[in-house]
This record gives C-alpha cells, sequence and structure tokens, in this order.
C-alpha cells in the first residue's frame, strides 16, 4: 500500500535540523533505517488490529518546529488559569521562551529542552531511549528518526517538587500537515517527588499529526504523578506514548483524559522492575463524530510486592469508535503481584461501538489479579428518574454521562484539573449529544 | 384536573390496563387500593410518562390538555409528581445538583426566573427541615445507599422542592416506621390546597388515617372494580379483596 504520510515524512528526515550533539544524530539515522525497515503498523499487528491507519497514511506530512503565527495572547488564554508552576511551552513543535517559565526552580530540579539538558549531562544521554521498548512499533523509530525536540526534566536525589510541572504542546493548526515529533524525557532520582502534565492543543482546523513519546525513569521510592491531557481538534491525529521503569518502592499515579483528536493512539507501557513498585493508571475518553480513541495499556510485574491498579473508562457517542487493550504480564519472580483492572465504557449511540479486550499472562501461583470489561447504555430507569424530575431528556442524558466519568474525574487530585475537565466534558457532550 | 378515559395499556403485547375511567378534580386526594400486580404502578407511570407503557386506547387529559403526546419532562413542568414505588439510584448525580436542575427547569417552564445558588440552597435546607432529612443526605448521590425509608423521605423531599399540581404517590408509605410515615403525611397535608390533587397508591389504611381521601378505588386485574369513600378502605382492611371479587362474580351471575 503506498503511504503518502510515510513517504513525506522518509523524504523530509534528511533535512531535519534540531540542535547539535553529534550523539543525537546518530540515533536519528538509526531510527530513519529502523523505519525504513519496518514501516507504520497495519490491522495486521496484533497490537493495531482494531486500529486502522488508513487515514493518517493518506495525509502528505510535513515536520515543523517553527512558529510566529499565533499570539502570545490567543496562546495564553488556553493556559489553565488556576495552574501555577514552571511550563515550557512548545508551538508547532517550537519551544516559546517567553510563555515558559522555567526560572527559580529549587536546587536539584533542571526543566529544558531536550537537546540542550541532555547533551549537558552524560547520565541523562545515557537514560534517554533506555525506557523504550526494543522491538516497538514504527511510530517509535519515526520519533526516534526526528529526535531532538521536546522536554527533559530531571529532580534530583529526595528533591520534591510540588508544583505541577506544566507542559504544553500546542499545534497552531495553520499548516496543513503539520507534523510534531517530541520526546519528553522525565528521571526522578531516588526519592524524588514530581507532578507533570502534558496537554496536546489544537487552535485551528488544519490536519496535524503528533508522534510524541515520553519516557519516565522513576527511582528507588520515587513518586511521580502524570497527566495527560489530549485535547486536540477532530482533525488531529496523535500518536503517543507513556515508557515508564519503575524501580524499588518507586509510585506512578497516571491519567489519560481524551477529550478531542480525530484518530488518537496512546500507549502505556510500565515496567516495574523494583521489588514493591506500585502504579495506578486512570484513564477517561470522550468520543464524539467520528473520532477513534485507541488506548493500550501494559504492565509487566517484573518483580515481588508489586501493585497495579487500572480503571479506563469511555464514553462514546455517534459515529465514534474506541479500543481499549489492557495486558498485565507477571513474570515468574514476581510473587505477592497485586494487579487490578477494570474497564467500563457507555455506549451513547447505537453507531458508536467499542473493543475492549483485558489480557492477563501470569506465570507466578502467588498472586492477586482481577480484571473487568463492561459496555452499557444509560440507564434508562435513571433517565426516566430524572425526566421525571422535569429535566429535559438531552440534559439527562448529559448529567448521567458526566456522572459517568465522575469516578475517574474524582481520582485527580488537583482542582484546578478537575474543574477543567469537567468544564470540558460537559461542552463536548454538550455538543455531541441530542 | 386528571381525567382518564376507558385507558388500555400493554407493556409489550401483555395488556395490563384494561379500560381505567377515573376523575380527579383539583383539591381532591383519591386512593388506589388493589391487590399486588393489578396495574396501580403501571397508571402511575403511564400518568408520568414512561415510554416502556404503550397505551393502545383511551385518553387522559389533564388540566383540559392531551397528556399523551407529552414528553415526561414536559409533564412534571406541567405540575405533575410520581413519587417512585422504587426510586431510582443515580450514583454520581448529587441530590442538590438534580433538585437544582429540575426547579429551574419548572421555573424556565413556567416564565419564572430561575433561583441561584444562594436562595436554592435556603429553599432546599428549609425543605430539607420539614422532612426531617440531615442536610449530608442533600450532597449524596441520588438515593445511593439511602435505606428504604431514606428513599421514600427522599421523594416527598423532592415533591416539596417541585410543588406539583397532581401528585401520584406509589407506595411511598410501604416499609416506613411510624416517625417516617408521619412525615410522608405531613409532607402531602402540607402542600394540600384547592388547587392541587393527590393519588394515593397505598395497601394500608394506616397512612389514610393521617390523610384523609375523598375517595377510594380499587384496582384490580387492570379495572377499578370498585370505588367508594373512606370506609372502603376500612372494609377492604377487615375483609381483603376476595370479597369483592367474589361479590362480583355473585352479581355477573345474576
Ligand atoms: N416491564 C414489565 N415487563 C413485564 N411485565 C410487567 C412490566 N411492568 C409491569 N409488568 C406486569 O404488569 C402487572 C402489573 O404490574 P404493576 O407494577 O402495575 O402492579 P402493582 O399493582 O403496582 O403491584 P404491587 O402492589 O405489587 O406494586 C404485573 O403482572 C407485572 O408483572
Ligand atoms: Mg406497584
Amino acid at each position: 500500500m503506498s503511504s503518502p504520510a510515510l513517504d513525506s515524512l522518509l523524504a523530509a528526515q534528511p533535512n531535519w535540523i534540531a540542535g547539535d550533539g553529534s550523539d543525537l544524530a546518530a540515533r536519528r539515522s538509526a531510527g530513519l533505517e529502523q523505519l525504513r525497515l519496518q514501516g507504520l503498523p497495519t490491522l495486521r499487528d496484533e497490537d493495531w488490529r482494531y486500529t486502522s491507519l488508513k487515514i493518517l497514511e493518506k495525509q502528505r506530512l510535513q515536520p515543523i518546529h517553527q512558529s510566529d503565527v499565533v499570539s502570545n495572547e490567543t496562546l495564553e488564554s488556553t493556559f489553565l488559569s488556576d495552574l501555577s508552576g514552571p511550563r515550557l511551552v512548545f508551538v508547532d513543535g517550537c519551544l516559546v521562551p517567553e510563555l515558559s517559565a522555567t526560572q527559580n526552580l529549587p536546587d536539584g530540579v533542571r526543566i529544558g529542552e531536550l537537546t540542550d539538558t541532555v547533551t549537558a549531562d552524560v547520565s541523562l544521554c545515557a537514560a534517554l531511549g533506555s525506557c523504550l521498548p526494543a522491538q516497538g512499533h514504527g511510530f517509535i523509530p519515526l520519533n526516534e528518526a526526528y529526535l531532538g525536540k521536546g522536554a527533559c526534566i530531571h529532580i534530583g536525589r529526595n528533591v520534591h517538587l510540588e508544583q505541577p510541572v506544566q507542559l504544553y504542546y500546542i499545534n497552531s493548526g495553520t499548516v496543513a500537515g503539520a507534523a510534531v515529533l517530541p520526546r519528553n524525557l522525565l528521571v526522578l532520582e531516588e526519592g524524588a517527588e514530581a507532578v507533570v502534565l502534558e496537554r496536546y492543543i489544537g487552535l485551528g482546523d488544519a490536519v496535524s499529526f503528533t508522534d510524541v513519546q515520553t519516557e519516565v525513569c522513576l527511582g528507588a521510592n520515587a513518586g511521580l504523578q502524570h497527566y495527560l491531557l489530549q485535547e486536540e481538534t477532530q482533525a488531529a491525529f496523535h500518536i503517543g506514548g507513556l515508557y515508564v521503569r519503575q524501580y524499588q518502592d518507586s509510585r506512578l499515579v497516571s491519567h489519560v483524559i481524551h477529550l478531542g483528536g480525530r484518530l488518537v493512539r496512546r500507549d502505556l507501557d510500565v515496567r516495574l522492575c523494583g521489588t514493591g513498585a506500585t502504579c495506578e493508571l486512570n484513564g477517561l475518553y470522550v468520543g464524539t463524530g467520528r473520532q477513534h480513541i485507541d488506548n493500550h495499556t501494559v504492565v509487566h510485574h517484573e518483580q515481588p510486592q508489586g501493585t497495579s491498579k487500572q480503571l479506563y473508562k469511555g464514553m462514546l457517542d455517534d459515529r465514534s469508535r474506541a479500543v481499549f487493550h489492557g495486558r498485565v504480564v507477571v513474570s515468574e519472580g514476581a510473587s505477592k503481584t497485586d494487579a487490578q483492572q477494570n474497564n467500563r465504557n457507555l455506549l451513547l449511540s447505537k453507531f458508536a461501538e467499542v473493543d475492549s479486550k483485558p489480557q492477563l499472562e501470569i506465570y507466578n501461583d502467588d498472586v492477586k489479579c482481577s480484571h473487568g470489561a463492561a459496555v452499557g447504555q444509560l440507564d434508562t430507569d435513571a433517565l426516566f428518574y430524572l425526566r421525571s424530575r422535569a429535566i429535559d431528556k438531552a440534559l439527562a442524558r448529559r448529567i448521567l454521562t458526566v456522572a459517568f466519568a465522575r469516578e475517574v474525574v474524582e481520582k485527580i487530585p488537583l482542582p484546578a484539573l478537575r474543574k477543567h475537565i469537567t468544564e470540558q466534558l460537559e461542552s463536548s457532550l454538550l455538543r455531541g449529544l441530542h | 384536573m386528571l381525567s382518564i378515559k376507558n385507558l388500555y395499556a400493554n407493556v409489550g403485547d401483555k395488556p395490563i390496563l384494561k379500560g381505567i375511567t377515573l376523575q380527579v378534580k383539583a383539591g381532591e386526594v383519591h386512593a388506589i387500593m388493589g391487590p399486588n400486580g393489578s396495574g396501580k404502578s403501571t397508571l402511575a407511570n403511564v400518568l408520568a410518562g414512561r415510554d416502556d407503557y404503550r397505551v393502545t386506547a383511551g385518553e387522559i387529559t389533564f388540566n383540559g390538555k392531551d397528556l399523551l403526546p407529552l414528553a415526561p419532562e414536559v409533564r412534571a413542568c406541567e405540575g405533575i409528581f410520581l413519587a417512585f414505588q422504587y426510586p431510582v439510584e443515580i450514583p454520581g448525580v448529587s441530590n442538590v445538583n438534580m433538585l437544582k436542575a429540575s426547579v429551574n427547569a419548572i421555573r424556565r417552564y413556567r416564565g419564572d426566573k430561575e433561583l441561584d445558588a444562594i436562595d436554592f440552597l435556603a429553599l432546599i435546607k428549609d425543605k430539607a427541615r420539614t422532612v426531617e432529612m440531615k442536610q449530608e443526605f442533600l450532597y449524596r448521590s441520588v438515593n445511593e445507599g439511602f435505606s428504604g425509608g431514606e428513599k421514600k423521605r427522599n421523594e416527598i423531599l423532592q415533591m416539596a422542592m417541585l410543588e406539583p399540581r397532581l401528585g401520584i404517590l406509589d407506595e411511598t408509605d410501604s416499609g416506613l416506621d411510624i416517625d417516617a410515615l408521619r412525615v410522608v403525611a405531613g409532607g402531602v397535608n402540607a402542600l394540600r390546597n384547592p388547587d392541587r390533587a393527590f393519588v394515593l397508591v397505598t395497601h394500608y389504611q394506616r397512612l389514610l388515617d393521617y390523610i384523609q381521601p375523598d375517595f377510594v378505588h380499587v384496582l384490580a386485574d387492570g379495572r377499578i372494580i370498585r370505588s367508594g369513600d373512606k370506609s372502603l378502605a376500612l372494609e377492604l382492611e377487615d375483609k381483603g379483596y376476595g370479597w369483592i371479587e367474589q361479590e362480583r362474580s355473585v352479581e355477573a351471575r345474576i
């Protein structure tokens, strides 16, 4: 099959200049080589069975890293005003220093553009790429082929950074086929703690493509709260991954919120490679129109006494479609593992679809594992009850839908985010519900 | 106010209501009694607009308007309130939020200004006091984890907030302790006035000790087989429903 998307990305790579660092240049070449060999995933790949890339492949894409088309006022208006703290703002793949805030960081905290930060530190440079799977799908070598843009956050030993670090990726939507391919590297040393928000926003209507891969390394006893807020337009293609390595007693809480995008695929891959590491993965996806939202999670329990707890909930209206594939792999040595997984979906239209696939692979007897998957409709009794209380059908449906999402939203400890998400949820459902 | 004429209704293909005729005038209280499965809740739900029931014949008018084409929410705005026999639990939706949406929907419909948060809270707290409901219940999800009696009390709170013209109480008295029964009866009596009417579906005379009905009807197998004044309820308490059925079959033979 011909793929204008892949062809255009392969063709543009030799002209890609993304800072210096010969080390990165070598990686880019290797990524390009790998991409040529591998190509993009197809429906024949087990992990892509339910997600066709046909509409993406048809696009002619153009990697960009420059921006001056959007005024700072417009950009600032997208910020979460109640949330302060360090911030890096990338517009069309390019860092906008005037809008970013990385001053007055506590000792032991480094936040900066990827290339600058890793080239200045050998150990960070070595960490870069170490969390990615050896044999990932084609979007990983693609991301590697354009390595250089993105953010690096380094939190030193026992440093607790209270304020959330916000990474904004804003697509101006003015360049047709604009492609941004950032890499983020988050390294929390032993005992460090941080809160990191990745937020993806689209402004204009032009087709855009994001291939973002975020690597997270959590040292012993480190704790990370990670948020992914995907709020792009319905003309946006978003392929992204969060690859996490957790050492002894480290803690990860991840919140993934999808409120936009035309075709979205997120991989969340957590490797519990130290004893007693815990992760909690929460997800919420709302589909309207013809959106396709695919979440793949994998938790590798490699050492004893690890716990993982997953709750993903989806609400799908119109002709939207969602995929949830949750894999839990418990290795032979991972005794006393406690793994829970739950995926629940609400279909709001008879044309909406969900494929929910839990997959447990357990090679140890001394474990506690549970999983559940459900697809249902709005409770007609509840709907009638609300309507009998004078609440019209559309509002009653919205109230029940938001109530369904509440369980996930309430797990978010930051009030500013909870408020923002609830508002967005209501307005996106307001658009979709009839 | 409410006029039901020769009403037939099905669930699926199964006929449940088989020719009901009932007139309720403003200011009146009607009690409907009758054996389990006779169609009392079906009638109540048809009045409230539940679309699981298909009306196959007959008509219902409410204050002169044809009720049948109206959506449940419009009927509620027109002043019909159903206290459910089995109130529904709605996780994630708090009582206050639901009632705020309800009250304001009705106010909009009537052309009144919506209540702001402060006025609304003052109102609901006041009503909660009259039904002796603790304030924490207002912030809990609708009926979720409520005991049977608490759910019924919550129905009365909602009725007090919405101030309907026609209150239909479907066994709101069942399973209540004496104090709760007093609250339910108090809720109805507080609203009673010459412009309002009530239909009380009940199995027990004891509710009617607190709320004096003007009429008592016996519904059996989808029909009203006997109507009378409040003494009929006493007679039923004494003799059971078998007595009427027997009398009817005797009449039929003659
Ligand atoms: N959704 C339904 N599906 C099938 N049958 C139904 C349904 N709803 C009601 N019925 C049947 O209709 C009949 C009347 O039910 P209804 O609930 O109106 O009785 P009721 O008089 O309120 O009884 P009770 O005193 O026990 O509350 C019953 O036989 C019941 O099983
Ligand atoms: Mg009943």
